[in-house]
């Protein structure tokens, strides 16, 4: 039987990278699936790919998180699995940080989630189902070049924990991701970004491969599913083991001051 | 030449003892805040300077760092201690609360830290201690929203320190547990005292503050103190009936 036969799943972002795998493997798990998105051309694909049905909205809206709340639950009846992946990526220290930018990626990575998680509560307390979150390795150590991501993601990791205080007695779990670089993804989508970037120079966890979508849609599998039902306030790294590979930002002997 | 400061949310109980302590250490003082009666009145005591601001306000946030640049000449320790606080569930949070939150807590902080970046830079080096909490660094139940928020301001001490290292500026947390006279204001009805069976005082804060800034602490930077009586030294578990 498949893993998730018969259950009903909302995934947020899910037209491209992670959410774009999320949704495939769900739907190839047996869950009916609605996921949301601001591109309706990739959203219909993906529709059209996957079985999967797609509803316009931009998470920065409020408007648009309880409509398409509303809609998931109007068209599948109920809910055993939200996905909350829906995030942008700005690449800049925090002092070249811009006020847009700022307000964008605490806007889409934090409030956002913040206001789907209040929405589907409901609906996953009468299934006692579960939210997966998808946080970031950044969320575990911050990352200077991205740095405004970096306090989002660390924020979505505790309101992980927070919901799953929460929501634990009435039987729903809340568990995060933590991808590391991961492709499709983040760093081969940022906004206004024309090309994919050559990720052959990057650093490479001990694994020797960038994180693949299809990985971190794996872990959100399990995490949704009764194999882990004693999981829940839990940030899992999806990172090749790169944490474990970290070096210390040392500066050599030579150019000591 | 006197060290200069700029503290944030220097009407409030943490805040003005901030104030008072670098006084008496011999900095000169900026502080901003939204109480001008409170503002005036702790400018007579201490002789630091009140600038009125909201901290949401994001005018008045630039306006407060051009006038801590002009008045002082230079910020050698910047303070971020204006905060507020929700209580209870994420479910019955409201949008307004968490914006609050987000805005006052987080946005600000991250916004005068910006704000004095490169004029630390500039003048060779600088120090900034972010004021966070306890509820920061596992998180606390009966404050979701607030705990997750301030998570968002000691990841903004790590990261402006790692930013900064190579020029000469240092930035940290602290996390105080629950300070009196602090958030719950002088009243401790409701709340709940650290580990060691009493309260942090606002006093203890300022002079982690005041260590952090001074050159005790060259070497320290993106660090996380707790100031909680070793209430998070060992945990609790939050079981339910």
């Amino acid at each position: 039987m498949q893993r998730h036969a018969d259950q009903r799943a909302l995934v947020t972002g899910g037209t491209s990278g992670i959410g774009e795998a999320v949704v495939t493997r769900l739907a190839a798990d047996g869950a009916r699936v609605v996921f949301t998105g601001r591109d309706e051309t990739r959203g219909e694909a993906v529709a059209q790919r996957t079985g999967a049905r797609f509803v316009r909205a931009d998470a920065l809206d409020p408007a648009a998180v309880r409509a398409s709340v509303g809609a998931a639950v109007a068209r599948l009846g109920g809910l055993e699995i939200v996905v909350l992946n829906a995030g942008v990526l700005c690449e800049a220290t925090l002092s070249e940080t811009s006020d847009e930018e700022w307000d964008t990626v605490i806007g889409t990575n934090l409030v956002a989630p913040f206001r789907y998680a209040r929405a589907v509560l409901p609906a996953l307390r009468e299934t006692r189902g579960s939210m997966v979150l998808v946080a970031s390795d950044a969320g575990v150590w911050g990352e200077t070049p991205i740095a405004a991501y970096s306090v989002s993601k660390r924020m979505v990791i505790m309101l992980t924990r927070m919901l799953a205080v929460e929501a634990g007695p009435a039987g729903v779990r809340v568990n995060a991701v933590c991808p590391g670089d991961t492709e499709p993804g983040m760093v081969t989508m940022v906004a206004g970004r024309e090309t994919l970037p050559d990720t052959a120079g990057w650093t490479r966890p001990p694994l020797g491969r960038l994180v693949h979508a299809r990985d971190v849609a794996a872990a959100v599998s399990f995490l949704a599913s009764d194999d882990a039902r004693t999981i829940t306030g839990a940030d899992l790294l999806i990172d090749g083991g790169m944490r474990a590979a970290l070096r210390a930002n040392t500066v050599d002997a030579e150019r000591a001051r | 030449m006197s060290p200069s400061a700029l503290v944030t949310g220097g009407t409030g109980g943490i805040g003005s003892a901030i104030v008072r302590r670098l006084r008496a250490n011999g900095y000169e003082v900026v502080f901003c805040g939204r109480d001008e009666r409170r503002g005036a009145a702790l400018e007579r005591q201490t002789g630091a300077v009140f600038f009125r601001a909201d901290a949401t306000d994001r005018v008045a946030v630039d306006a407060s760092v051009a006038f801590a640049l002009e008045r002082l000449g230079r910020v050698d320790l910047f303070v971020g201690n204006a905060g507020v606080i929700a209580k209870g569930p994420l479910a019955s949070t409201t949008d307004e609360e968490l914006e609050l939150l987000v805005q006052t807590n987080l946005t600000s902080t991250f916004r005068y830290g910006r704000a004095l970046f490169a004029p630390m830079r500039e003048q060779g080096g600088g120090v900034m201690v972010l004021i966070a909490s306890d509820s920061a660094i596992r998180g606390s139940h009966r404050i979701p929203a607030y705990s997750v928020v301030k998570a968002g301001v000691v990841t903004l001490a790590e990261l402006f320190g790692a930013e900064g290292a190579p020029y000469g500026i240092r930035a940290n947390a602290i996390c105080p547990g629950n300070t009196l006279p602090g958030m719950a204001g002088d009243d401790p009805a409701g709340w709940r005292a650290t580990a060691s069976g009493a309260f942090a005082t606002a006093g203890d804060v300022a002079a982690a503050v005041a260590f952090l800034a001074s050159p005790d602490a060259a070497h320290v930077n993106g660090a996380t103190l707790r100031i909680d009586g070793g209430t998070g030294a060992a945990l609790q578990m939050v079981t339910r009936a």
